[in-house]
């Protein structure tokens, strides 16, 4: 195996978890199978000497290099940072043309579904969705799905693969570990989609699951997470917290938590639910003031 | 302006509501008649005037660019969509991967995680779903759209395969593939095998749960660019 790529999505300048958490789960991946890990962002223009934050972060998560795709028109879609096929497709497909990857990961967020998969097809990749991606005994092994449910990729891998993988399912790399950096540019789209109106999501922020003994921090926790209560089962909204109804999947959710016993949320803290709700919602209320100094 | 949609599932017939809204609509599926009859009779009674269902054994086993490949060729074989403004519409539900493999194969723009379209000065709007925000999108004919479906919620009321009418069943010749052309791709389509199980990621505390939701952009207010963690 030659090159593995990680594709990372920013939030507000920073690499999201999920993108750190992959590119650790290839850094894990690269030292077993000698490949070179390369962690590509995309930036309106080349991050300066006293920019280099974001580089110094891929660099400790375990990249071998940092590519650098700019392009000058992310400067009108939010810096590039949420990710689409018009405006990223292109600087992408220049990184792929350039290092012919073996393998190319992405986060499993909403925003990286339609990259991952054109990606996938221009380069003539084999495609797996939510995948793990794995190395036993010095060779690759990669499954989508789980259990006596997965589906493998057999044999040895002549092609390359795309994978996505969702939050939480591996650890982030930590290191101290310096990167060569790299800049491909990029300019000119094709036909594309433009931006032309923005408007709030009409569903809620949150989503806090209740059952009769826990609708008192129910409400105190979905008021600190800008969102509502529901009794039972129900999806509708980005993030889901139950506190003992069992977790809804699809629907649009990106994040399910299970506060208290169970083992149905992606994320999960044990322990008694209803004063799990109510640390959370002071964790929250009182980190908020501080982001706005 | 005309629309074709890539049906799949009983659940798709909102796309073909969607599509018909826009204009004249093709629905095309891929499977045997057993698989996808009733997916097209629930596609005619959403609105869609023209059905059309492609089946090859050839793509028994090839992987989903094989069946891109296919779609898109059919989509050319209907009418080069270069030629007259179309929109084209797949679902956007679990692996996802079609509908942009078909926009590759046709070099037409793509966008997904959309919600809902409309047509206006002859640019096709979609409303696509963002991290916070909704935004609407537009653009010039033709492009492909990836339609949010969720397979779980209201599904439709199955439609008898008898009702779809009249069915125009094409193999691989009728859209100038052959079986020997994708059978290459069988090397890249996953096999049956047992994987590991998911595990959740247990947090000690919530205040280190706060502080990961928060790093996602999913609770509170986002980090400024910049800021130190």
């Amino acid at each position: 195996m030659a090159n593995v790529l990680c594709v990372v999505e920013l939030l507000h300048g920073r690499a999201l978890p999920v993108s750190l958490e992959v590119l650790g789960q290839a850094r894990r991946l690269s030292t077993e199978l000698g490949a070179t890990l390369y962690a590509v962002v995309a930036l309106p223009r080349a991050p300066s000497w006293s920019d280099d934050d974001l580089v110094a972060t891929l660099a400790a998560h375990g990249a071998d290099k940092v590519v650098v795709a700019t392009d000058e028109t992310f400067e009108q879609n939010g810096g590039g940072e949420e990710l689409r096929w018009g405006t990223h497709g292109a600087a992408l497909a220049a990184v792929c043309d350039l290092l012919s990857p073996s393998l190319l990961l992405f986060g499993a967020t909403p925003t990286a579904r339609e990259v991952a998969a054109r990606a996938a097809a221009r380069i003539g990749a084999a495609y797996l969705h939510e995948a793990f991606v794995e190395a036993r005994d010095g060779e690759l092994q990669l499954f989508e799905g789980a259990g006596s449910d997965a589906r493998t990729l057999e044999g040895e891998l002549e092609f390359a693969v795309v994978a996505t993988v969702p939050a939480g399912r591996y650890a982030p790399a930590v290191g101290d570990d310096e990167a060569e950096v790299e800049v491909v540019a990029t300019s000119g789209r094709g036909a594309d989609f433009d931006e032309v109106a923005a408007e709030a999501e009409a569903r809620p922020r949150a989503l806090v699951l209740v059952d009769e003994a826990t609708r008192g921090a129910g409400e105190a926790l979905a008021k600190a997470l800008g969102g509502e209560v529901a009794e039972g089962k129900r999806g509708g909204a980005r993030l889901v917290v139950s506190l003992g109804p069992p977790c809804p999947a699809g629907g649009g959710i990106e994040r399910r938590v299970r506060l208290g016993d169970g083992d149905d949320g992606d994320y999960v803290v044990a322990g008694e639910p209803a004063a799990l709700a109510e640390a959370l919602a002071r964790a929250v209320s009182a980190a908020a003031p501080k982001e706005g100094k | 302006m005309r629309a074709i949609v890539l049906a799949k599932r009983p659940a798709d017939v909102a796309l073909v509501s969607a599509a018909a809204a826009l204009g004249e609509t093709t629905a095309i599926a891929v499977g045997s008649e057993a698989d996808v009859l009733a997916v097209l009779a629930g596609a005619r009674a959403a609105g869609a005037t023209r059905l059309v269902r492609l089946w090859d054994p050839g793509l028994e086993t090839t992987d989903y660019l094989g069946v891109a490949y296919t779609l898109a060729a059919a989509i050319r074989a209907i009418g080069d969509p270069a030629l007259s403004p179309t929109a084209i519409l797949a679902g956007d539900r679990g692996r996802g991967v079609v509908g942009p493999a078909v926009a590759e194969r046709l070099g037409i723009p793509l966008l997904g995680q959309v919600l809902s379209l409309s047509l206006a000065d002859d640019k096709l709007v979609a409303k696509r779903r963002g991290r916070e925000l909704v935004r609407s999108y537009a653009a010039a004919l033709p492009a492909l759209v990836c339609v949010v479906v969720d397979d779980s919620e209201s599904a439709p009321a199955a439609a008898h395969a008898s009702d779809a009418g009249e069915v125009e069943s094409w193999t691989l010749s009728k859209v100038g593939l052959s079986a020997a052309e994708l059978s290459y791709r069988k090397h890249f389509a996953s096999k049956p095998a047992k994987g590991p199980t998911p595990k959740p990621r247990r947090f000690d505390d919530v205040r280190a749960l706060a502080t990961q939701l928060r790093a996602e952009g999913l609770v509170g207010g986002a980090p400024k660019p910049g800021a130190k963690r």
